[in-house]
């Protein structure tokens, strides 16, 4: 990296009111500052900040700020360099599934900018080479969250842009020189048998990114949910009148439709703007703020 | 409800194409709401600005969670950053309300053009949804200047990001 990355806060009395910092795994929160709080019948001091992205109130306990790993939002120079590494060739992908869940769990708990873009690197070149399995899927999906709006913050750019930014680095535009050298070394990856050589390589990159791996590697720990079953990209199924189940797979197949009828308008819906968090405990669902209905 | 605005003139079967698309890949009612004027402050020299454009639009009538989709013919301005000039066939407000779609450098036959102009709108509509680029080679959602996107022409989503949309609209119903 071309700059140091932004040290652990190790006192929270550093921390000013309106400050960024990134919470590992949360994202870039704002600080509020310190509270008095009741939680669980526990009376104790916390620091209170609101996550940018959904205005989510995260708390932690002025005594554990110096272990959950919180930092400053990673500067200009450090963002600019990161994508220069999102930028250049990969490393050979690790095929090891348990080396990557560990190397990549200790990445994301470290929350460190590189670390998190690691993960998503690491990820993004093995999907080239074999799809992922669903773990892993959403592992590369939180990390590309989480860098997303981090370089948004420290760029001063909208999450679109940034993430765009980020993607001219991992995916080459189609017909350029460097797309053309990716799918050289992707080809050279898989003759080299990196492990590949019983998969068939042109039904790998026709296949999609969300097929469960060998059951070996796609093996979850003893309490998790067995991953879903693989299935190709296919018009949305749901629990929905006749109308939205014959929906069209294909654009080809809409062409011949006519449009869907609107729905009627809902109410408007009221959400809680706070998601209370204790440091180390995870919501089963964010909850967003209200929207409104136009700007 | 997604409201697909036009800013240009479009053919009603190139709008139709696009709205079923939506429908298909989201499960929500999607209609052409409007044809509006392009604002000014969105027209520049050379191609529009396509932030502009999302803050400048309309007026639409909209409701809570509603989603609204720009269509324009022109480019969309490359977008500045520090790797460069940034392909901008679309853009979208991520987790807000507001996307624009740019049928500029799609094929000229309309069938080909209603088709490509569909699957940019999923992919820009399904950022509105938090969807970020996807790897699977045949969804909608890999960028749309890569490989993957330029060898797929269909609409649709995978897996992942179909229940992913679908958590997020369970949140924010549209
Ligand atoms: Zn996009
Ligand atoms: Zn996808």
């Amino acid at each position: 990296m071309g700059t140091d990355p932004q040290p652990i806060v190790m006192d929270e009395t550093v921390l000013q009111a309106g400050e960024r910092v990134v919470y590992p795994n949360q994202g870039v929160c704002r600080i509020s500052g310190i509270e008095v709080k009741e939680i669980g019948g526990i009376r104790g001091e916390f620091l209170t900040m609101k996550r940018e992205e959904d205005g989510a109130t995260v708390m932690i306990p002025r005594a554990k700020v110096a272990s959950v790993g919180l930092r400053h939002v990673a500067a200009r120079s450090e963002v600019e360099a990161l994508l220069g590494f999102l930028t250049a060739e990969a490393d050979d992908p690790e095929l090891d599934w348990k080396v990557r869940h560990r190397t990549h769990s200790d990445k994301m708990i470290g929350g460190s900018l590189l670390g998190t873009a690691e993960v998503l690197k690491g990820l993004h070149a093995l999907s080239l080479l074999r799809p992922l399995p669903q773990r892993e899927r959403e592992l590369y999906d939180s990390a590309r969250h989480l860098l997303v709006h981090e370089v948004a913050v420290a760029l001063g750019m909208s999450p679109a842009t940034a993430e765009d930014a980020i993607d001219l680095g991992l995916c080459p535009i189609a017909g350029s020189a460097r797309a053309a050298e990716q799918a050289r070394r992707i080809s050279a990856a898989q003759e080299a048998e990196l492990g590949l050589d019983d998969l068939n390589v042109a039904e790998i990159t026709e296949a999609p990114a969300t097929q469960e791996p060998p059951e070996s590697e796609a093996a979850p720990p003893p309490a998790a949910e067995p991953d879903e079953e693989p299935s190709p990209p296919r018009a949305r199924k749901r629990a929905a009148p006749a109308r939205k189940a014959n929906a069209p797979a294909g654009v080809a197949e809409a062409r011949k439709r006519k449009p869907a009828a609107p729905k009627k308008k809902k109410a408007k819906t009221t959400r809680s703007k706070t998601a209370a968090r204790v440091a180390g405990r995870r919501p089963a669902a964010k909850k967003r703020p209200a929207k409104r209905g136009g700007r | 409800m997604i409201h697909v605005v036009t800013l240009e003139p479009f053919e009603a079967e190139e709008v139709d194409v696009v709205c079923h698309a939506l429908f298909a890949a989201y499960g929500v009612g999607c209609e052409h709401a409007a044809a509006l004027e392009l604002p000014e402050e969105a027209r520049e020299d050379g191609p529009l600005d396509a932030v502009k454009i999302l803050s400048n639009a309309g007026p639409v009538k909209t409701f809570a969670d509603d989603k609204i989709l720009f269509l324009v013919h022109s480019p969309l301005s490359p977008r500045e950053s520090p790797v460069g000039l940034l392909p901008t066939h679309g853009y979208a407000s991520y987790s807000e309300d507001k996307a624009v779609a740019s049928a500029a450098g799609l094929p000229d036959d309309p069938a080909a053009q209603a088709a490509a102009l569909a699957k940019l709108a999923v992919h820009e509509v399904g950022h509105l949804w938090d969807l970020h680029h996807c790897l699977d080679h045949r969804c909608a959602m890999c960028p749309p200047w890569s490989v993957a996107y330029a060898r797929n022409p269909a609409a649709d989503l995978c897996s992942f990001c179909r229940a992913k949309s679908e958590r997020r609209m369970k949140l924010n119903p549209a």
